[in-house]
């Protein structure tokens, strides 16, 4: 009996704290074009999330050397895991900040920023 | 907004958990009607599923304000629409809703008598329960495996507490059988517990590669030490009515305050587990 109950003792504490790391809400794994890259002008940006997110509640502010950029509404792709921006006017050269306030699937909210450039 | 959320969780998980383990052991330990107890618990169970969908409600208009990042948004009905209809959470929660109002409308037809029907939804509602938070993390296979494990965890975690509060109701008018009643309680009582570590082994088998969070006494780690212990006090206390099951009715005062004890710490790490939800994650990798 004392030995069931040491064995049940440490089975459930560990089953208990185990519980910690499902916390890991939505961070983001990459992104197209990559964070401080330099490239051509993207059709849209690709925002690939550790777990799925919720288009409907996420937010994305893109700005070009601090002046907003308009862009549609966001979609996502792949079990709602990859978040997809679309600018409404192709972007022109110069340096872009990406900002997102996500909203995971398990209702949780995260946040970060990112720049990349588009030359000439 | 995130202490209301908290509370809220916590009264409904909790009386969610009541109705099915309270129905779920009636059948198991008593075979005969007994009508004042069934009085009783028929009326706790209308009061427990009001709440439940009461505080279900509640849940939806609280997570829409956190989602959208304001208060107003929980009572602007596009928004709360848009939860409902769009996102994972929602498509959950309104089928968790329907049957919480379908269990509550139950309740008051001449069809509240078949228990087959109240469990089953009562099963249903706490199966509901299951998807929504972390079980939403992993994708795929997995993630419906994750789920289904939930599901099981959550199931046990009913059956004990629920059990609890109908041992509590039972010990109000104990009859002499307390022995015999005491003994299928338990009986049943070492199924949940293994159930309840295994799915909380699988749990860490699945989801992480790690034992221990790592910052140990910061506020995260601290309240899921609180609930460890909580649930081992828990332990001690079953084991210790269960080794004393043969003389239980010469000491009936000491047995209904440890049960009574055992499902109030029981009580305490659902209201852990509920603030643990919504805290801010501590591992990002």
């Amino acid at each position: 009996m004392l030995f069931k109950n040491v064995l049940t003792t440490t089975a459930l504490l560990a089953s208990l704290f185990a519980a910690s790391s499902v916390f890991a809400h939505a961070h983001l794994k990459s992104a197209t074009p990559a964070a401080d890259s330099t490239v051509a002008t993207p059709v849209d940006l690709r925002l690939t999330f550790s777990e799925g997110v919720e288009a409907s509640f996420t937010k994305v502010s893109l700005t070009h050397d601090g002046a907003p950029v308009a862009i549609k509404p966001l979609t996502t792709e792949g079990d709602k895991k990859t978040l997809i921006v679309t600018p409404a006017a192709p972007l022109a050269a110069g340096e872009y900040k990406v900002e997102w306030h996500a909203v995971s699937v398990d209702t949780h909210k995260s946040e970060g920023a990112y720049q990349f450039k588009v030359g000439q | 907004m995130s202490q209301a959320l908290v509370l809220c969780r916590f009264v409904h998980f909790s009386a969610v958990f009541m109705l099915f383990g309270a129905w779920l052991f009636r059948p198991l330990l008593l075979k005969a009607p007994v009508p004042t107890l069934d009085r009783h618990l028929a009326r706790l169970a209308r009061w427990l599923t009001a709440i439940a969908l009461v505080s279900g409600v509640t849940w939806a208009l609280l997570i829409t304000a956190s989602m959208a990042g304001s208060a107003a948004a929980a009572f602007d009905p596009d928004t709360v629409g848009v939860v409902l209809g769009n996102t994972f959470f929602g498509h959950v929660w309104r089928w968790h809703l329907l049957i919480n109002a379908l269990l509550l409308a139950l309740l008051f037809t001449p069809w509240r008598s078949n228990v087959l029907l109240r469990l089953g939804l009562s099963a249903l509602l706490l199966a509901t329960l299951a998807p929504v938070g972390h079980g939403a993390m992993l994708d795929g296979l997995s993630g419906q495996l994750l789920i289904l494990n939930q599901i099981v965890h959550l199931t046990c975690v009913a059956a004990w507490l629920g059990g609890l509060l109908l041992l509590v109701l039972i010990l109000r008018q104990p009859s002499t059988a307390m022995g015999r009643i005491l003994q299928r309680f338990s009986g049943v009582g070492y199924a949940i517990v293994g159930g309840l570590l295994i799915t909380g082994l699988i749990n860490v088998r699945v989801l992480t590669g790690q034992w221990w969070p790592t910052p140990l006494f910061a506020g995260f780690a601290l309240i899921l030490l609180i609930k460890a212990l909580l649930v081992l006090g828990m332990l001690a206390l079953a084991l210790f009515n269960r080794l004393r099951i043969d003389d239980c009715e010469q000491r009936m005062g000491a047995l209904k305050r440890s049960v009574v004890l055992e499902w109030l710490l029981g009580m305490g790490a659902v209201a852990a587990v509920s603030l643990l939800g919504t805290l801010p994650p501590m591992i990002a990798g």
